[in-house]
């Protein structure tokens, strides 16, 4: 993750919601979007924020099924 | 017609040429992209087997719908003379502006032989390769292609998914699959407002698939 990671006290959830993203459906390789919500318990370390949306489209940019 | 059915008489031509895949409208880099080693300046041949069919009523004194001789003499005169052992991109004035793929020289022989009086032209079909071949029919305009080779697949890993491997091969350009998608669909691929569909489709595939090149190191 390039390092964006960040030593921390709590141990709180981390959540970061309303991300947007357009994706292609793998069975039709038709376009889809919505938003999606990523949350986790840190351990010690939490990531940067930025990093969290990236992924989200890292995984939207390869072929997805809508209900997973 | 003969009671109702439709009879249709098919002859098969050859004829050897040499083209190049260049297209006026596309980059020197595109044009190398899109057509691979068939843009090669200096050209290369092919043995052509033209097949054309024609149809109508058969003839109750001769038994025939036309006289082969004149279908004979008519192909002769109108393709195998302007195309045999020529440079069809020199010698050939429709492919001074039109690129001579397989379908563009299938369109162009179904133009010079509609004209055929003895009876209907029903179908033209070009066959460039054992593995490329083109057919034109009234209107509609199909191609159909098998492949000669399959991709071979990777033994390179990013994650749990394949590597990208960039394909220069002409027959497996996304934009080259595209125009024929576009073909089979019954659009024309050089209409204006489609001739750059392919190149813009495989852009925007390949910004929407780029997630298959990043990974938890590099995102």
């Amino acid at each position: 993750m390039n390092g964006a990671t960040f030593s921390v006290h709590y141990d709180e959830m981390v959540v970061v919601k309303d991300i947007e993203f357009f994706s292609l459906c793998e069975h039709h390789l038709l376009p889809f979007f919505g938003k999606a919500h990523v949350a986790y318990l840190p351990s010690k370390r939490v990531l940067g924020l930025s990093k969290i949306a990236r992924l989200v489209n890292m995984y939207a940019r390869r072929l997805q099924i809508q209900n997973a | 017609m003969s009671g109702g059915l439709k009879i249709e008489l098919g002859r098969r031509y050859r004829f050897s040429a040499s083209h190049r895949l260049h297209s006026a409208k596309l980059s020197e880099e595109e044009n190398r992209r899109v057509y691979g080693k068939c843009n090669n300046p200096h050209g290369h041949g092919h043995n052509y087997v033209v097949e054309v069919s024609v149809s109508g009523a058969v003839d109750p004194a001769t038994g025939m719908i036309a006289n082969l001789a004149d279908l004979d003499s008519f192909v002769e005169r109108e393709v195998i003379e302007p195309f045999d052992h020529k440079s069809l991109n020199e010698d050939v004035a429709a492919f001074r502006e039109n690129v001579p793929t397989t379908e563009n020289v299938c369109k162009e022989i179904f133009a010079r032989l509609k004209h055929f009086r003895m009876a209907k032209l029903e179908r033209v079909r070009v066959e460039e390769t054992a593995t490329t071949r083109s057919n034109m029919q009234g209107k509609n305009f199909r191609i159909a292609w098998r492949y000669g080779k399959r991709r071979k697949p990777s033994d390179q890993t990013n994650g749990d998914f394949p590597e990208r491997t960039e394909n220069r091969d002409a027959k497996e350009s996304v934009a080259d699959l595209m125009r024929k998608v576009i073909a089979l669909i019954g659009e024309d691929p050089e209409r204006e407002g489609l001739r750059k569909t392919p190149e813009r489709f495989e852009k925007a595939l390949k910004f929407l698939t780029s997630g298959y090149n990043q990974n938890l190191d590099n995102v």
